[in-house]
Parts: C-alpha cells; structure tokens; sequence
C-alpha cells in the first residue's frame, strides 16, 4: 500500500513542483524585463547593450564593455548597478594600482599608528553585488591575475583566509582610443568575461539630439539617482540563473547547430566563409574555448527564457554570439589591427553559411 | 454534226457548245410568269465512263419574279453514277424587261456500261417567287446521251500503237517542300516553347537555377514529405535551404519580417510561411517535437505556392 501511495503522489508532486518553479520563472521574467525598462529610463539609445547586460546578469557572467570615449560606458554600468541593488565597490584602473590596494587599505589612524583595514574589494564583505572595474586596461597585468581569480573563482585570499563572493558581477570597462600606458588584458582575463559589448553612439537623430540637448542628461548623479533601487534581488540570481539553464531545453538539432558554428569559428574557410584581404587558412589562431562555447550555450538559454520561450533557437544563439564569442577568437598576429573589423565580418559570415536548422 | 435547234442561242454560246441546242417546247405549260426556257447541252453520244459535261438552262422570268435558288440541286451526287460537279447562275436583262437566268450544271458520269446504252440526266426544278408569296414552278429539260464501254482497239497493229489503251498516268508528285517547311518550324517552335517553359518552372534540365529555389524545393518537398516524421523533417529542410538560397544567407524565423519586405510577391504567403516556420521550430527545437506542426499537405500546397510566387517575382 505504502508503495501505491508513493507511486500515487510521485507525479502529483513533481507537477506542482514544475508549476512553482515556472510560476517563478515567469515571475523572474517579469521582473527581469522591469529591470532592462528601469535602465532604459537612464540609458536611451542602446536597446541592444541593456538586453545583453541583462542575459549576461542571470547567465552568472561578468561583462567588459567596450568603447569611444564618452559614449555611457560607465553611465550604463551605475544604472545597472543601481537597478540591481547590492552592495557595489567601484576602482579605477591606473598604472601604479597594485592588488593589494584593492584588497587592504593601509593609513595611519588618529592615533598615529598604521592601520590596516579591509581595501575596496572586501569593505562590503561577502554580500558584494557589484565590483566595478573603471578603465581595466590602466590597470597592470598583476591585478589583472587578482581579477581572474576574482572573476574565475569568486575569490580571494587576504588577510589570511579565503574570501568567497557568492552574488559578485564583476563589470569593467574600457575605451579602445587610447593605446598609452595601457595593458592590454590577457587572453585568460578576456575569456573569464561571458561577454565583450561594443558600446557605440546611438546612430537615431532624435536619440542623438535628447542625448545632447535635454538637461536630463547632463547631471548624471541625477539620472542615476532618479532610478528605482534593486528592482530585481540579486541574492536570488545565482537559483533563477540555475533554474533557467535547467528549464530551457536544447535539442539535438541545435546542439549539432551549435558545435556546427564552432567548427565554422575554428576553420572558417572549410564553409566557405571568405573575407576580403585575408588569408582564411591562416587568419585564425584560436577559434573560441570550451568555455567560451558553453558561455554562448549560457547566454543564448538566457536570452530564449526573455523570450519567453523553453527552447533555445538559433535566432537566441545569433543574437549573443558577437558579443560572447568575439573576444575569444585570436587572429594571426598580421590581422590583429583589423580586428573589429575582421571579426565583425566573420561572426556574420559563420552564421550566413551555417545551416539552421 | 451539229443540228442547231434554237433560235435564240446566242452566238458565243453556239461556239461554245460542241454540239446541240435543245428547245424547249414553248407551248409546254409554263407558268405564265416564266416567259421562255431553253436548254443548251453538248453532242448527246460517245460519252464515256468519267466524262463531265455541262448543261445550260436559260430562263426569262417576268418581272417581279425572280428564280429561286435554293430550289436547284446542291453539287454532289445526283444518282449512284451521276455527279452534280458545280451549278452556276448568271443573271442578266432582256431587251423586253424580264430578268434572264442562265444556268450552267456542271455534271461527271460514273456510269461503266457493258455495251453502248442510253441515260437520262434528270431535269432541273425551275421555281420562281415575287417575293410576296406568288410562286410558280415548271421543270426543265431532261436530257440523255449515249454512253460507250471503254474498249481497246483490237483491229489495230500491235499493243503498243497510238490506240492501244496505255497505263494510266502515273499520279503527279506533289512537292510538300512547303508543308515540311510549315511542320519544321511548328516543331521548332513547340520545342522553344517547352524549353522556356521548362526553364520557367525549372523542369529539368534547368532544375538547378539558381533564381528557382522553391521550385526544386517543391519537387523534394513533394517527393519526401509524406514518407513519416523523418520525411518531413526532410522536406522541411529542403524549403529551409530554398528559403536560405532565395535570402542569400542562412533565413531565421525572426529575418522573416526583412524578408518577406523586399518580395512583394511572398507577401501573399506569409501566415503560412510563418506558421511553416513556427511548425519547424517545433519539430527541430521543441522538447516536444510532432505535435502542432504542419500537415504534410500542407507543407506541399505551402511550397507549390511559394514556387508559384517565385516565379512572379
């Protein structure tokens, strides 16, 4: 009897367990959207970057954003810092910064004696939400590995015990005009990023013109401050982020959809893909990690939960590939100057010869 | 030979005529309305089998009447060896104001007699009408002549002299050069017109154009999509490919709007294109696949229709 009634409850169980978690998951939905609208109120023009940020949030990834010099790079990040709530810390990257300024803060105390306090990293403790890394590429190749660990592991030992960051987004940014006393970040580093976003002025007149003329957006403290705080928890983003890559399912088609664009991404010219001026045989150094991949695999099951749907198609793969893949394609040396442009043209190519389905 | 009987033959005619004027007996009671009937026809003898000779009837009919024509025999056949050839009619004014028919009955005999024999020509019926229901008839003249056998002439010398009855003249050759000239060029153009058709709806050998992807996308579609789910799956694949063909590059679900923007002609279709891809994203990507998807029918009708609308874009 006992086993009747196990046998009987099993499914009834399971199916309201299914119907709480989708409740919730179309609850995160909701809220996930209210998020990206919150930010849109500060951010105009970059449609596009919002949506990113936010698959890069619950796929549980750190984002670098790139771009010219006063385009909102880090107008974008405050707002989603602010939106997201949490504790957050903010550096700037320069060249003298060294590791431990950002994990101990050493002064000397009233009492004239040198102290030795918890540096930015470790002010707010574990609850970190948010570390902001301004202008990454100042900063010098020792902090740079501090950052990996951070962003790899989220950790770090100090003070004699290991740190753990449970809920920490590492955000940076950077600009790509200047090239002077900069260092450029290493491949490892660049890899740890789920996402490489372009940010780039907004090519509608009108955007342009409230961008430039409306007051608005002249006091940025303003802007951001006017924004609602903590729309979404981001103490819960680790289990709706796990609950989303369990919920969203891929078939085989697109699995073997996706391995097919890896491979394309390895040796282009063996679908096909020619891009003027270069040598397709050997223009690729490495075409993307494993890591990488399952990044894309991340982003795109996120990217299809907006959607609202429990499939990943190749449009969601489509729509994070550029961003999640780019940086981590490594070109002959010889083409590494046109890189943008380059790449830019084989990340389209790859998906025109692909077949999808 | 020639015994001339009528006073009014005309002398043209008399020239013409080889051999006799038949009058008619003028106190035969005519009509009073048809003034005077003759009959003019050649020497009544040494007609043989397929001889065609002529008869000419002249009527003088008073006026207001006039002959009716449909009251003389059609050209055919009159008996079993006589043929009516062709019947013409000329019609003309007397000195005295009555209208005179002069009508001339063309007729070929297929009588094969065994020995010289008599036959008779049947008269022709002369009606005539003044339009306001007044009507009269009278008959013309019969008319018989001798008719001979066709015989070789055994009294003369040798087979081969000039009356010994010689093979018959070997048919003309008619040149169909004209004819050939007409079928070649019919020919020619059917083919030209097969081929373009061919080429406009990428028949074979022109199944690999590369402005017609739905068409072969068709032919595959309709050649797989009923062999189960694997079938299908196939034929979906198949316009998939057409679709990416026609658009360039590899078309997602979420390109159709762009898509179907720069072809008008596809515009038609494009409920059921989007519900074609619907149904494929379903049956490739869903955790569920064969259930809402398309029918195989379908699926068919959708890429008949899309190679239809390919073919007017």
């Amino acid at each position: 009897m006992a086993t009747t009634s196990i046998a009987g409850r099993r499914p009834h169980g399971e199916g309201a367990a299914d119907t709480s978690s989708n409740l919730s998951l179309d609850a995160w939905r909701s809220q996930a959207l209210a998020f990206e609208a919150e930010i849109g109120r500060a951010v105009v023009g970059q449609p596009h970057v919002l949506r990113l940020l936010t698959i890069a949030l619950f796929a549980r990834g750190h984002v670098l954003l790139e771009g010219d010099v006063g385009v909102g790079k880090t107008t974008i990040l405050r707002a989603v810092t602010r939106a997201l709530g949490g504790p957050f810390e903010r550096v700037e990257g320069t060249v003298d910064l060294m590791p431990t300024d950002m994990l101990y803060a050493a002064y000397i105390d009233d009492a004239g004696k040198p102290r030795v306090d918890p540096g930015p990293a470790l002010r707010h403790g574990e609850d970190l939400a948010v570390f902001f890394f301004n202008e990454i590429n100042r900063a010098r190749p020792q902090v740079h590995s501090l950052l990996l660990r951070l962003m790899a592991e989220r950790t770090v030992s100090a003070f004699g015990k290991d740190w753990s960051f449970p809920h920490l987004v590492v955000f940076a940014d950077r600009n790509r005009v200047e090239k002077e006393e900069t260092f450029e970040l290493p491949a490892a580093a660049r890899d740890r990023f789920i996402m490489e976003i372009g940010v780039e002025t907004p090519h509608d007149a009108e955007v342009r013109r409230e961008l430039v003329f409306d007051p608005r957006f002249h006091d940025v403290d303003r802007l951001i401050g006017d924004l609602r705080e903590g729309v979404i928890d981001h103490r819960g983003l680790n289990e709706v982020g796990r609950a989303i890559q369990s919920s969203v399912t891929t078939s085989l088609t697109l699995e073997r959809y996706v391995l097919g664009l890896w491979d394309a991404l390895r040796a282009p010219a063996s679908v096909g893909v020619s891009i003027e001026g270069v040598d397709m045989d050997r223009l690729i150094l490495g075409g993307g990690s494993p890591r990488g991949v399952g990044a894309l695999v991340r982003s795109a099951r996120v990217r299809a939960w907006l959607e609202g749907r429990d499939m990943v198609l190749p449009e969601d793969v489509r729509a994070v590939f550029a961003p999640v893949m780019a940086h981590r394609i490594f070109l002959d040396p010889i083409y590494e100057p046109r890189r943008e442009r380059i790449v830019r043209a084989l990340c389209g190519q790859v998906f025109d010869k692909v077949p999808a389905p | 030979m020639t015994r001339a009987f009528a006073p009014r033959s005309r002398p043209s005619l008399a020239r013409y005529l080889a051999a006799a004027v038949v009058l008619l007996a003028s106190a035969a009671p005519a009509a009073a309305q048809i003034l005077d009937r003759s009959m003019s026809a050649p020497h009544p003898f040494g007609l043989l089998l397929g001889d065609v000779f002529t008869l000419r009837t002249r009527v003088d009919v008073a006026a207001p009447f006039k002959l009716d024509a449909s009251a003389l025999p059609k050209p055919g056949p009159v008996t079993y060896w006589l043929d009516l050839r062709s019947i013409t009619i000329r019609e003309s004014t007397t000195p005295g104001g009555a209208t005179r028919y002069e009508i001339a009955a063309e007729y070929q005999t297929f009588y094969a007699p065994l020995e010289a024999i008599e036959q008779t020509v049947p008269s022709l019926k002369l009606v005539v009408t003044d339009g306001k229901g007044g009507r009269a008839e009278a008959d013309g003249a019969s008319w018989s002549f001798i008719t001979s056998p066709l015989r070789p002439i055994a009294a003369t010398a040798g087979a081969a002299s000039a009356y010994g009855l010689r093979p018959d003249a070997l048919p003309i050759r008619k040149s169909l050069r004209d004819a050939e000239i007409a079928a070649g060029a019919a020919g020619g153009a059917t083919l030209l017109a097969l081929a373009l058709l061919a080429w406009s709806r990428a028949w074979p050998p022109f199944h690999r154009r590369p402005s017609r992807p739905f068409a072969s996308a068709a032919r595959a579609v309709a050649r797989q999509a009923k062999a189960g789910d694997e079938g299908w799956r196939n034929a979906a694949l198949s316009l998939h490919r057409a679709f990416d063909a026609a658009a360039g590059r590899r078309l997602l679900g979420e390109d159709l709007s762009a898509f179907l923007a720069g072809r008008p002609s596809f515009l038609r279709l494009e409920p059921r294109i989007r519900q074609f891809f619907e149904a494929s994203r379903q049956a490739f990507f869903g955790a569920a696949p064969a259930v809402s998807r398309m029918p195989a029918d379908e699926l068919l009708a959708l890429s008949r229709s899309l190679a239809a609308a390919e073919r007017t874009s």
